[in-house]
């Protein structure tokens, strides 16, 4: 695919993948690494401010997406999430939360032109044909509501499985949101566990043992279900079981 | 509340609105790319797919044909000076269609015995001013001679629609076909016959517009 | 008058996983996938819902100007129009007209906004007798529910239950076969049609240059309705209108496409003034109620898009959250998405402050709506509205200044991290199935895994020391 001379790029763990799914953020060093990058770890990175800025609260959303662009700004290159609700979060609604400042604002632009989604970033800046699956599972992927509609991600997981050579099986309803919704998971448990159920149902439909996403809220929202279900089936996020040709 | 009260009240609000700027004024009007292939077949064919039945042949022989399967019943018909073919209505009624009177009195007693009669009525027999290939629809227009119940109230409805007044959508028809909207009380599309799927979602005909459709190309 | 005000979550946890709510799903996705195949048959289909967009918006900045080009070109005609500030002037019109004409029965063609004006129940209250024909409604009226969708109000009931109805209230023999509930139906209420002084019908779409009003259904029951009465009364929104008949064709084009995934339904009725001289029938009389009662609120609102909406129901079809709990639980007359949005600003957001939280944000419904309204930008302004004015969900508030106080000081978030990686050591398993409150609301319908030993930057920073 393209061959352009990348080297650094920037990792922006996302809370959820730093705290619940490190296994995740480490996975997404690791092929970055075997596809020929240098992976930094901009030290201050805390959390995109997602959940406050769905929820309402936009003064705290502020707050930290502030914080964000200062400490992603003093970097260069690209910048790559493990999560893409936090990329989306990033490229649409930073610009707009501190449009008051004229600095900021330039700033936020300048990052958001830099974001991207890890399968993103895989697919239109280093290429999949040497990508390998690690497992011989068969899969099933789940694309999150951020990636499909707000980044327009459509196919990306897809893709990058179906090119890797995994044993990937379609999911009924893939396009239908899996429920957790951010703060509605813990507003309205009752209704997120009824979508959830029908995702899950789904998902378990498939014949797939593992289950693989690239958007780490979902994944843990799914896993819980999982397990709560008694289930067997696994969960990762996609970068953990790929691999680059070259370290098979 | 008063008209201009009102509208000052829609005017002051549009000031505070979240509205965006530069919206084109009148834009024209907009065609859907449709494939160009035969109009009549075309028209069959959707008007099928929602249940109408087109016909093409000689107008009397469908009309035995009708009377035949749907068995002589009061008949609600346009004036015959505004069919396509004038001598239809009659066709009815040598097969012992009646007529039934379709000028509703002005009074409201009036209007209640008359229309109270409408309840048997088998047929309505009605031209049709255009036709959408795209939908299998036909356009009726009210107006002297022509009741708006014929096509509403009886089992069957027959339309006679000619051939050359087939367009190829509804948007063809508003952009190429005067319509004159505003120049008829009523102008309807009637694509198929009436139904519903209220009922756990399964598709019923015949709810309380005309059962059957039958659409004569002439 | 609406009902008391919604409580959302109350109400969806009584609804989800019932039957009813599980019909409603299963109707809505039924929909969808009538709605996808129809936009997939139909390239112009982007085309036209851009120009939807502009036709729309372009009305409502100048809606002043085409109400009174609307009402002129109808008083010309001979007909009447009321501009009804509220529901109340609206429904105290309608008993007036309805007086004076000696009403006995009054039939209806289904309208939203007749509910929201509670017009019904003020009819009844001068004991005058309204019928609902639209055979979903009529369901509805007679088994004394309440409609769960704007285009199929009985998605949440069964032919079975169905039949009970029939069979209680009509006093037929029972049947549950659907082809025979409709001939009853239709046998039922031709009488009364025909019988009837009065037809009150909605409005889909008022057109302005020519003062017509369009009213769209698959049953005829719009049509007899406004055929048969002596008196035909239009009620609509005062934003239901477009200025051209172009522009009419327009939003006919995407509406059933997108409401059932008919290319058009049975009846497209386009009517144009009262009977005039020379016709043999229809009504003699028209009235159009032109109603606000809040909507101009609405349009001063940041969320005046809201305005453009044709009532296709697309938006609810595509909902999970209207899929998984149904209508009901939206409260007010208008459900899912859109109802979320128009309700708080229309009837108050006090009461319903949960109402703009039952949306996991994911997008469907602006992917689907005809007219493209951004209906969850609309709904995360509304979350702020609430947030400024108060909090929905009694712990919100304090927890958000933590998260803030936190994320953004890295050494206080690190040590947050810390704290995660040595509270995930209290479970062996490495899953939570129970934790206290506020995290009870997550482990209510799943498990938590446990933070991870060792966070994600422990780990970087461990491998950068080596």
């Amino acid at each position: 695919m393209t061959e352009r001379p990348l080297s650094t790029v920037q990792l922006f763990a996302t809370c959820v993948v730093d705290a619940m799914f490190p296994q995740a953020g480490r996975a997404v060093v690791r092929v970055l690494e075997e596809c020929g990058m240098t992976v930094d770890f901009p030290a201050g990175q805390t959390c995109c401010g997602q959940p406050a800025f769905n929820a309402g609260h936009r003064s705290e959303a502020r707050s930290m997406a502030e914080h964000t662009i200062r400490i992603l700004d003093a970097t260069d290159g690209p910048i790559v999430m493990p999560s893409a609700s936090c990329a989306a979060m990033v490229i649409d609604h930073y610009p707009h939360l501190v449009a008051d400042d004229p600095e900021l604002l330039t700033a936020a632009s300048r990052i958001a032109s830099r974001v991207r989604e890890f399968t993103q970033f895989l697919i239109e800046d280093i290429g999949v044909d040497e990508l390998r699956v690690t497992t011989d599972e068969a899969v099933t992927f789940h694309p999150s509501c951020h990636g499909l509609r707000h980044l327009g991600l459509v196919g990306y997981g897809e893709r990058v499985l179906d090119a890797s050579g995994s044993d990937r099986r379609a999911l009924e309803g893939a396009h239908e949101c899996c429920g957790f919704g951010g703060l509605f998971a813990l507003e309205m448990p009752t209704v997120s566990g009824a979508i959830m159920d029908t995702k899950l149902d789904n998902i378990e439909a498939t014949g797939a043992t593992t289950l693989v996403g690239y958007d780490a809220s979902c994944l843990l929202h799914l896993a819980g279900g999982l397990h709560r279900r008694g289930s067997a089936v696994n969960v990762r996020h996609i970068a953990e079981i790929l691999s680059h040709a070259d370290e098979s | 509340m008063q008209r201009d009260a009102f509208l000052e009240r829609v005017r002051s609000s549009i000031r505070a609105a979240t509205l965006p700027a530069g919206l084109p004024e009148d834009p024209g009007a907009l065609l859907p790319d449709l494939p160009r292939g035969s109009l009549v077949e075309e028209f069959s064919s959707a008007a099928e797919a929602v249940d109408a039945v087109v016909h093409v042949g000689d107008p009397g022989a469908v009309i035995r044909s009708l009377v035949a399967t749907y068995g002589p019943g009061p008949l609600l018909t346009w004036d015959p000076s505004t069919l396509p073919v004038e001598r239809a209505a009659e066709q009815f009624a040598a097969l012992g269609c009646t007529s039934l009177p379709t000028v509703v009195p002005g009074d409201p007693v009036g209007r209640l015995r008359h229309q109270g009669a409408y309840e048997e009525a088998q047929f309505g027999l009605t031209a049709a001013e255009a036709g959408f290939a795209e939908t299998g629809s036909i356009v009726l227009r009210s107006g002297p001679g022509r009741p708006r119940m014929a096509s509403l109230i009886p089992l069957v409805h027959v339309a006679l629609l000619p051939v050359d007044r087939i367009f190829r959508s509804p948007m063809h028809w508003l952009v190429e076909g005067e319509p004159n909207l505003g120049e008829a009380t009523n102008v309807v599309y009637i694509t198929g016959p009436s139904r519903t799927a209220d009922i756990e979602q399964q598709i019923n005909l015949g709810v309380h517009g005309p059962r059957h459709v039958h659409i004569v190309l002439v | 008058m609406t009902e008391a005000p919604a409580t959302f979550v109350a109400r969806a946890s009584a609804e989800s996983g019932t039957a009813k709510a599980a019909a409603v799903g299963t109707a809505a996705r039924h929909l969808i996938e009538k709605r996808d195949a129809a936009v997939a048959a139909y390239p112009a289909m982007d085309v036209m819902r851009d120009r939807l967009r502009e036709i729309r918006l372009h009305t409502l900045t100048h809606l002043d100007r085409y109400l009174a080009e609307f009402a002129d070109a109808v008083e010309g005609l001979g007909g009447r129009v009321f501009f009804a500030a509220d529901a109340d002037e609206a429904t105290a019109y309608i008993r007036r007209v309805a007086e004076q004409a000696g009403a006995g029965v009054i039939v209806k063609a289904k309208s939203m906004v007749t509910e929201e004006i509670g017009l019904n129940a003020s009819l009844a209250s001068d004991s005058r007798s309204v019928v609902e024909t639209d055979l979903g409604e009529f369901i509805v009226q007679l088994a004394e529910d309440r409609p769960s969708h704007i285009v199929a109000p009985v998605m949440h009931l069964t032919r079975f239950d169905v039949g009970r109805a029939f069979a209680d209230k009509l006093g037929v023999p029972y049947t549950d076969d659907p082809t025979e509930l409709n001939q009853i139906a239709r046998a039922h209420l031709r009488k009364i049609f025909l019988g009837a002084e009065i037809g009150i019908s909605g409005v889909n779409f008022a057109v302005a240059s020519t003062g017509s009003v369009a009213v769209v259904t698959n049953e005829g029951n719009g049509r007899l309705a406004t055929t048969a009465p002596r008196v035909h009364i239009a009620v609509m929104g005062l934003e239901r209108i477009v200025p051209t008949p172009e522009d009419l064709g327009v939003a006919l084009e995407v509406l059933a496409r997108s409401a059932t995934g008919q290319k058009l339904t049975t009846y497209t009725n386009i009517i144009t003034g009262p009977r005039r001289a020379g016709d043999p029938d229809g009504p003699d009389e028209l009235h159009v109620v032109i109603v606000d009662n809040g909507r101009t609120r609405v349009l001063a609102d940041e969320v005046s898009e809201a305005l453009a909406c044709i009532r296709c129901g697309a938006c609810l079809n595509i909902c999970p959250v209207y899929r998984a709990v149904g209508g009901h639980p939206y409260g007010d007359v208008y459900p899912g998405p859109i109802g979320a949005v128009l309700s708080p600003v229309l009837f108050g957001l006090e009461g319903r402050e949960e109402l703009p939280y039952a949306c996991t944000l994911c997008g469907a419904c602006l992917e689907v709506c005809p007219a493209r309204i951004d209906l969850p930008r609309m709904l995360v302004h509304l979350r702020e509205r609430v947030v400024d004015e108060g909090d929905a969900f009694g712990w919100l508030k304090p927890a958000m200044k933590s998260y803030e106080f936190a994320a953004t000081r890295p050494r206080v978030w690190n040590g947050v991290l810390r704290g995660a990686s040595i509270g995930g050591r209290a479970s062996r398993s490495g899953w939570f199935r129970r934790i206290p409150w506020p995290g009870s609301t997550w482990t209510k319908v799943r498990d938590l895994q446990a933070p991870s030993t060792r966070s994600f930057r422990r780990w970087w920073r461990d491998r950068n020391a080596t």
